[in-house]
Parts: C-alpha cells; sequence; structure tokens
C-alpha cells in the first residue's frame, strides 16, 4: 500500500500514457479503413456477357471465384462481400454473345481495391473491355 | 533545444516516409513465427535471470497507422493490413530464506497479420494469422553460490490461421529449463521428449549491477552465446553464434552473430547507450536477409529506443520478429524494466540508472532539516515557535489556583 501510494502521480501518468495509447491504436481506424471489399458488377456492354470474376493468384497457378453469375448486357451482379483489399489480378470471364454462349474469353487486369463498397462498371466491347468503379 | 530539432525532423520525416516506401511481409515469415517468438522469450528470460533476483516488468505494441506499412504478400498479390505484435512479461523473486530466492516469470505475446488493427477482437479475414505464445515457469536462486535453476512450459495457440498458410498444430506444449552458475548458463526448450534448442551463454563481461565492476578490464569481457536449433525431421540442425563485446564504457556495444553449418553472415550492430542502464538506447544494424542477391540482401538499418518509444526503420530486430518488415518506419509503445536491490536498469544492462541515490540524500536531509526547527527544549528558539495549546493551559491553571 505504502508503495501504491508513494508512486500514485507516476503511475497514473503511465495508465493516461496508455490510454492515449489505446486511443491511438485500433477501432479507430475503423472509421476510414475497410477490411472487406463488397463488390458489385455491372454488365455495361452492348453485346458481351459476363460469365465470371475471378481473383488470380501471381503466377496464374490458381484462382478464387469472386462473382459467379452470369451477367447479360445491361444487368447488376448481387453485391459479393470478399476479403481483398490491396493489389491483385482479377480476371473477367466473357462471352462475345448476348446470350451468354459460344467461347469463353478472358481479360486479365490489375486492380488496387480499397476495401468498402466498390461498383464497377464494365463497358466496351468484346477486343477491349473498359473498367470504371463508381 | 537540439533534441526538440531532432525530434521535429524525425517526425517530418516520419510521416513523409511513411506512405511511400514499404515492403509487405511474408507467408514464409508468419508461418515460422511460433519458433521466433519462442526463442526470444526464452532468450529474454536469459537476460532477465542473469541475476535470478529482483523483477522485471515489460509491456509494449507496434503501432503502424497506415495499412500499406505492412501488406501482405499472398500468392495473390499484396494485401492492405497490419503485422502486430503485443507482448508482455513479468519476473518476480523474493528471498525466502537467507539467501535463497524463489520468483514467478510469465512471458506473453500474441502477434500475427490482420486485415484490421486491432487490440482484444481481430477481423479474422481469410489471409490473417493469429498466434499467441506463452512461457511461464519458476525459478530459485541461490545467491550466495551465485546459483539459478528455472523451469516452466511454453504453450503455443493458433487462433487463426488463413488457408495460404501451411497447416499447423493449434496447440503445442513446449517445456524448457534454465540453469545458471555465475556467469554461464545453459537453456534447453523440449517437445515431449524432443529437444528443439539449446542455448550456452558465456556473460563474462563484469556487471555492477550483479555486483561486478564498475569500469576497468573486467567489464570488456567479451559475451558469447551459442544456440542450437533442432532442424526437424527433414531439415538439418544449426547453429548461431554471437558475440557481444564492450567498446567503450559500457555505453558503445557491438554485436556479431554468424550462422553455421553454412558458416555465413548473420548480423552485426553497433548499439550506443547515453546511459549504461539502457533506458534510452541508438542502434545501427546490418542483417543477411538470405535473399542471395548481392548487395540487397544485406539489410542495414537502425532504431530509436526511447523508454517509452522505439521507433525503428529496416532494424534487424523489427525485421526478424515483425515477419520481415522493412521499409517503413515502426513505432512500438512500449515500457520495460528490471529492479534488483531497489535499483531500476533496462534489460540486459549492466550498470543501475543514477538516479535513485540522488533522491534519498535528499530526502533524508529534509528530514533533518525538519527536526532541528522544531525540538521544544532548545532555549535558543524563537517565540514564534512555541506550541500552543489552549485547553491544557487552561486546565493547569486551575489546578495551580487549588493547591494555594
Amino acid at each position: 500500500m505504502i508503495f501504491l501510494k508513494r508512486h500514485a502521480s507516476r503511475m497514473l501518468g503511465i495508465l493516461l500514457l496508455s490510454c492515449s495509447a489505446l486511443c491511438l491504436s485500433g477501432c479507430l481506424t475503423h472509421w476510414f479503413v475497410e477490411a472487406e471489399s463488397r463488390l458489385q458488377v455491372e454488365n455495361a456492354t452492348k453485346d458481351c456477357s459476363i460469365v465470371a470474376v475471378e481473383v488470380v493468384s501471381l503466377d496464374g497457378s490458381t484462382s478464387k471465384s469472386w462473382i459467379d453469375e452470369t451477367l447479360l448486357p445491361g444487368e447488376r451482379s448481387r453485391v459479393e462481400e470478399g476479403d481483398w483489399v490491396g493489389e491483385f489480378h482479377l480476371r473477367i470471364k466473357y462471352t462475345n454473345s448476348t446470350d451468354a454462349s459460344g467461347e469463353v474469353l478472358e481479360d486479365l487486369q490489375t486492380f488496387e481495391l480499397d476495401g468498402g463498397s466498390l461498383y464497377l462498371v464494365i463497358r466496351g466491347n468484346a477486343e477491349s473491355l473498359e473498367y470504371k468503379f463508381k | 533545444m537540439k533534441l526538440r530539432y531532432f525530434l521535429k525532423t524525425l517526425g517530418c520525416s516520419l510521416l513523409l516516409a511513411v506512405p511511400a516506401l514499404a515492403d509487405a511481409v511474408s507467408v514464409d515469415a508468419l508461418a515460422t513465427g511460433g519458433a521466433t517468438m519462442r526463442d526470444n522469450q526464452l532468450r529474454e528470460i536469459r537476460d532477465v535471470l542473469r541475476g535470478g533476483r529482483g523483477g522485471y516488468l515489460d509491456i509494449g505494441f507496434n503501432y503502424m497507422p497506415l495499412v500499406t506499412q505492412t501488406p501482405l504478400k499472398s500468392e495473390y498479390g499484396e494485401h492492405d493490413g497490419f503485422a502486430f505484435r503485443h507482448h508482455a512479461a513479468g519476473f518476480g523473486a523474493g528471498e525466502v530464506t537467507k539467501n535463497n530466492h524463489v520468483g514467478f516469470l510469465a512471458w506473453i505475446e500474441r502477434s500475427g497479420w490482420d486485415g484490421e488493427d486491432f487490440f482484444l477482437f481481430p477481423h479474422y479475414s481469410s489471409f490473417s494469422a493469429v498466434r499467441s505464445v506463452m512461457t511461464w515457469g519458476f525459478s530459485y536462486t541461490q545467491s550466495a553460490m551465485d546459483l539459478t535453476l528455472a523451469a516452466g512450459m511454453q504453450h503455443q495457440n493458433v487462433e487463426h490461421v488463413g488457408e495460404i498458410y501451411p497447416d499447423e498444430n493449434d496447440s503445442l506444449l513446449y517445456s524448457w529449463a534454465h540453469l545458471r552458475w555465475g556467469h554461464t548458463s545453459v537453456q534447453g526448450s523440449f517437445h515431449r521428449t524432443d529437444w528443439r534448442s539449446l542455448r550456452i551463454s558465456m556473460d563474462l563481461e563484469s556487471r555492477e549491477v550483479y555486483g561486478g565492476r564498475k569500469s576497468g578490464p573486467l567489464t570488456y569481457l567479451p559475451n558469447f552465446e551459442v544456440a542450437l536449433y533442432n532442424g526437424g525431421e527433414d531439415g538439418d540442425d544449426s547453429v548461431r553464434v554471437s558475440w557481444e563485446q564492450n567498446l567503450l564504457a559500457q555505453r558503445l556495444y557491438g554485436e556479431v552473430s554468424f550462422d553455421f553449418p553454412s558458416r555465413e553472415f548473420h548480423s552485426a550492430a553497433l548499439k550506443f547507450y547515453p546511459d549504461a542502464s539502457r533506458m534510452i538506447g541508438f542502434e545501427a544494424t546490418c542483417l543477411r536477409r538470405n535473399v542471395r542477391s548481392g548487395a540487397a540482401d544485406l539489410l542495414w538499418g537502425g532504431a530509436v529506443d526511447l523508454l517509452f518509444l522505439r521507433i525503428a526503420y529496416n532494424s534487424s530486430y523489427e525485421y526478424e520478429h515483425l515477419y520481415h518488415a522493412k521499409g517503413t518506419f515502426i513505432a512500438e509503445f512500449k515500457f520495460s524494466l528490471a529492479t534488483i536491490d531497489g535499483f531500476l536498469f533496462g534489460r540486459g544492462a549492466p550498470r543501475s540508472a543514477p538516479m535513485e541515490t540522488m533522491k534519498l540524500e535528499k530526502k533524508n536531509k529534509d528530514i533533518k532539516k525538519d527536526n532541528n526547527q522544531f525540538r521544544l527544549d532548545q532555549s535558543t528558539g524563537s517565540a514564534t515557535k512555541t506550541l500552543e495549546a489552549t485547553g491544557v493551559r487552561y486546565e493547569k491553571s486551575q489546578s495551580a489556583g487549588g493547591e494555594k
């Protein structure tokens, strides 16, 4: 007890310091940093069908499906959540037809995903797709 | 004034350099993080048990404000997130009978990588790795013989590992034992009947805090450490030999370590402590990263340690203990202090902090002065300093009147 009394002010100082340190880290950053991406894709092309959107490993050997839905021209996908925040290769599988028939083509793109709600609009034609986040 | 400008410059350069230059932490380093944590805790216990008595307290956590400072490099790309390390440690020993000290120690660390920064509850994403290691044990010290015996258990628990990491047992139990006699100590770590590591230390340097010399040639004796690691069923056993050397008045130290059987340089450091109690330290380090690419293989860095705060850039300690984090300023809020017979010092320090004794002297002087002022029987005492107690005076005068 004597020890506690004698060092009360010093201990209070340490306590305050650790409290302020607590405030600096942790939950505070969650106000402006998201650890998940919620992706919705809109097919804004006129003559292409989007078959799937996948995340591909850097060496191309493995992939993980993200949007597993066929989008005809003008359609929008459901919102899919994924732990993808950072820089990744996305593979967009599509066909050069309005009814998802025919040969499946692929386009590989590198995206910088910041997390949170992402609305990806795909425009262009079968030769070159254009991507824009809204 | 100079220090203030230095700190300001440091702060500004930190803010400017943080987002631009940061390299990712690796999956491999995270996968082997458990072994690194266990080894680090045993090494710290070796340092603290050099005296075998007294106490030790340590608490700390890394702080990185930006998600881009320690991203994770996986096969899919670079994930934004935080490498984290929270640690706490405590040791306390008491004298049970004359010269016999019994103590208890506990080291706790929780570290890994997560998509969010947190204190208690991680996000646990598909790419997180959250692991904790606890080392505890009892110690017995015979201070007349300068002998310490300690033993205990080590728990390694995996809270969460994403699918990109190799499979790992979620709960591992190790045992450890430590024997010190004078300047020599032997430490072993075991899993069931199998040895995991063995550390032989010869801390020949004379340290005042443990009853050695304050200065002189004996303080310039070297400290050697030989650590053997079990390579497991497929790997070869390896040995790391380290040499710590006092270069100037126990304020400037040089450290160098080599790996065997590869006979390769591992790391070197130059450490400067303004006071030998090691509460503040400056270090420059060089580490071989084993990436085999010529000059880039060597990582040059440094750190400033200010008792409550440590700021490091490419320092070998952070590279090895924070999953190969480099290319960014890493801050650590921390507090760590060892004590023996009421004297305070940093872990591994040869001398205690000087301010403690000065304080006591000043206090004693004040008490003496006070005693002189209030001595009542002194005839020379001034009138203003007499004690007044009106009630007592009244009673006295009444009884005196009765006698007359």
